[in-house]
């Protein structure tokens, strides 16, 4: 066999099955905005042949458009049409060539990349580690939510002299991502590793809003470098009171509901949700409870479109095994005449929240220390929209501490702020927990209400300290 | 102008227009349906007609499409005469007065409101589960969830969580009758305002709704009187969905699922510790000890 047959019958076709997979993932990217129209790029390794990976065409539209799209390369060799493959695909090769990982993901999720025009003079959002030998910057983000610090945890920050497609990405990044699950390209855009691409899409998405989190924390006034500091001086499991539930590669997909009209009410709450940035991918809860025993539950509250998600008919009463979130849905149904629950990541909302904590009772209040918080009716904190319509939909939001997520008693104060606030409020650190006495849709309304309530008074806040508009609080009803 | 007038005269005299609307047409359909069979009918059935002569007379034949009669059947039942006499008691009793209570469309002897209970499964359990009877006040206004409810959209023939729905629309309307506010407050203001509006005043934790239903079980009433008539579970109706009904046996289960979601047992009969909470154990003779229960009605004797 001379050469040139040889690299003709090398390149295996691209199947459907990756074909499709991966367009569902890039397009599911596209629409959370997280690439321009055609970049960033995807890669996933052969499940048959070792030797081989499969890369995005350079200049491929995100969401891809034809099997074209997608190119065979090698490990071992360069074959005739690689060129065709990403201009990044080196730094895939590297990052496939790691024990454990099956994809690559690359994109330009925006919150991730604002974090990285962070300088070493004024770190706001990154922890400055220094240079490396090269004379590269460092830093060090550690995400300060729940979900993010557990399902992602620390993602370094690397500054490179040719920061698309170079020899020292392609060295430096696999490195990085020996570690961490994510790193981030200064100024360009993040780069996650994954036992699959949904695996990869998963920790993008909540690195997205772990990045949005903290860059809305920090413009407000908390110290997130020196909250990072402490939940890496404490560890993740002394800081946070208690796991969240994550996305699990391993549990199949199941539907225990036979009622089609609760399938497509979880499905269509799901996207949308995604779709909004409202709820990571693959994070928070979403439940309809359907008698006085048991519930339908889904363990995410965000799923791209065409994605499968599971729904679990669960009991009421508290289990040993129990997750975080499925006892939070438990509480409120134990004690509540609550119908549906859904639990976000909500960052804008949640960052309005933990500020105004912070600013009435301290920067500890953020810390998990123990502070005497008022929660009584005439007494409480409360975030305030500034917006006419929800002003007239919901005229505050409850604010509760981390520390209630560990108190399954009639005495968590969380149950009281779904009775006060129409069942929607923040939880510091964690994200916003939305009812309905009736449908899912209203628990859903809530959930996107909050974070347009948080997104307005960050809009006027902005205007505030630039433009020397009035203050947010200027616009609060009195 | 018939029923505009029929439902000026109706608020005069003290009538409900809901329940003089339903008797009328329970009139109708009993007229019809014995017409067909004259010739063949009981005493009890031919009755009717003896009581009828006069009216005919005066009016012609009674039935559907004559609005005519609108004004003159009110007058009657207002001033009690005729056989407006015997209408005025309800059509439950006037059904039962010519040995048809099928005929009637109510529960626990109240006419139904306008509200199809097949098109809309949590407005037949309110229906059903209402202390007051068919009412779709009392018992939860839940039609609109299936139609025009926004976001509050329940799908009309779900039947995971049914049960929960009706029973929170229950509650919602017991605490309006209560505190006598207006019934279209309810599509802007939740359980937990109302609740916190009654607790303010009266300083406790209520439970009219199971204290409702002590007082219906102390008289007589059953888990048997929770049921639609029996046409709802046997005829279809047709609609732009398709033809729909009610089950039995799913509604059966929907009653169970009610049952124990505001803490009754199996047959409708609140437990000992949903008695002992709103401290009114002691209204029912041996404390919880319930012990006669009727069963679920029979088909239809049409």
């Amino acid at each position: 066999m001379d050469d040139n047959a040889r690299t003709t019958d090398n390149i295996p076709s691209v199947t459907d099955a990756i074909f499709q997979r991966l367009r569902r993932v890039g397009t599911a990217i596209g629409r959370v905005n997280g690439n321009n129209t055609h970049s960033g790029n995807l890669s996933i390794r052969d499940i048959h042949d070792p030797d081989l990976f499969y890369v995005t065409a350079t200049g491929s539209q995100c969401g891809l458009r034809i099997e074209r799209d997608i190119v065979p390369v090698r490990f071992s060799e360069v074959t005739w049409g690689d060129a065709r493959g990403s201009t990044e695909s080196a730094i895939h090769r590297s990052i496939l060539s790691l024990p454990g990982v099956s994809a690559a993901i690359h994109t330009h999720y925006l919150n991730a990349a604002f974090l990285s025009f962070d300088t070493k003079e004024k770190p706001l959002f990154l922890q400055y580690l220094g240079m490396d030998a090269k004379g590269h910057d460092e830093y060090l983000f550690h995400p300060v939510d729940l979900y993010g610090a557990f399902a992602v945890g620390g993602v370094m920050f690397g500054s490179y002299f040719q920061s698309v497609g170079s020899a020292e990405m392609e060295e430096r990044i696999p490195h990085y991502l020996t570690k961490n699950l994510a790193t981030v390209v200064a100024r360009h855009g993040p780069f996650v590793r994954g036992t699959s691409p949904e695996a990869a899409l998963a920790s993008l998405s909540i690195l997205d809003h772990s990045a949005s989190l903290a860059m809305h924390l920090r413009r407000h006034g908390v110290d997130v470098v020196g909250l990072q500091k402490e939940i890496l001086r404490r560890g993740v499991e002394d800081f946070f009171p208690a796991r969240p539930s994550l996305r699990s590669e391993e549990r199949p997909t199941v539907c225990e509901s036979t009622d089609r009209t609760i399938l497509e009410d979880f499905q269509s709450r799901l996207i949308f949700n995604d779709d909004n940035a409202i709820g990571a991918y693959g994070t928070g809860s979403m439940s309809q409870k359907i008698s006085a025993r048991e519930m339908i539950y889904a363990p995410s509250s965000a799923i791209p479109e065409n994605f499968p998600f599971s729904l679990y008919r669960v009991t009421l009463d508290f289990a040993g095994n129990d997750t975080i979130d499925i006892r939070m849905h438990k509480l409120i149904y134990q004690h509540t005449n609550q119908n549906a629950c859904m639990i976000t990541t909500s960052p804008r909302a949640t960052a309005e929240g933990m500020t105004i904590l912070a600013q009435e009772y301290g920067a500890g209040v953020l810390l998990g220390e123990q502070i005497d918080i008022p929660y009584e009716l005439k007494n409480h904190p409360a975030l305030l929209p500034i917006d006419a319509e929800a002003i007239y939909l919901n005229p505050k939001l409850g604010l509760v501490d981390m520390t209630q997520l560990t108190n399954f008693t009639a005495t968590n104060p969380i149950l009281n702020m779904l009775r006060w606030h129409k069942g929607c409020f923040v939880v510091a650190g964690y994200g916003v927990i939305s009812t309905g006495q009736t449908t899912l849709e209203q628990a859903a309304h809530n959930a996107s209400s909050a974070e347009r309530i948080a997104q307005f008074r960050t809009e006027a806040f902005l205007n505030e300290r630039i433009l020397g508009c009035p203050t947010v609080e200027s616009f609060e009803p009195r | 102008m018939p029923i505009t007038e029929a439902c000026y005269l109706a608020n005069r005299y003290g009538l409900d227009t809901i329940s003089l609307g339903g008797t009328l047409a329970s009139f109708f359909d009993l007229y019809e349906t014995l017409t067909l069979r004259r010739g063949s009918l009981t005493r009890q059935e031919e009755q009717l007609f003896h009581d009828l002569e006069a009216f005919v007379e005066l009016y012609g034949e009674p039935g559907f499409g004559k609005p005519d009669l609108l004004v003159p059947l009110t007058h009657l039942i207002g001033r009690n005469t005729g056989i407006g006499k015997y209408l005025a008691h309800g059509s439950c009793r006037f059904c039962e007065r010519y040995g048809h209570p099928e005929l009637s469309m109510s529960v626990k002897k109240l006419d139904l409101p306008a509200y199809d209970p097949r098109t809309s499964y949590t407005q037949a359990l309110s229906y059903e589960m209402s202390n007051r009877g068919g009412c779709h006040l009392e018992g939860g206004y839940t039609a609109p969830y299936a139609y025009c409810a926004g976001y509050a959209e329940w799908p009309a023939h779900r039947v995971e969580g049914t049960p929960l729905i009706s029973k929170n629309a229950t509650l919602k309307n017991t605490a309006l009758d209560i505190i006598g506010a207006c019934a279209y407050s309810s599509f802007s203001l939740g359980l937990d305002e109302y609740a916190a509006l009654i607790n303010a005043v009266t300083g406790k934790k209520h439970n009219s709704g199971t204290l409702e239903r002590v007082s219906n079980l102390l008289c007589g009433f059953s888990e048997s009187d929770d049921w639609l008539p029996p046409r709802f579970y046997e005829e279809v109706i047709h609609t732009r969905d398709g033809d729909v009904i009610c089950d039995r046996e799913t509604f059966g289960r929907m009653h169970r699922e009610y049952y124990t979601s505001v803490g009754w047992d199996e047959h409708g009969r609140p437990t000992p510790e949903t008695l002992r909470e709103p401290e009114i154990a002691d209204l029912v003779p041996g404390g919880a000890g319930w012990t006669t229960t009727r069963g679920p009605p029979t088909t239809s004797r049409r």
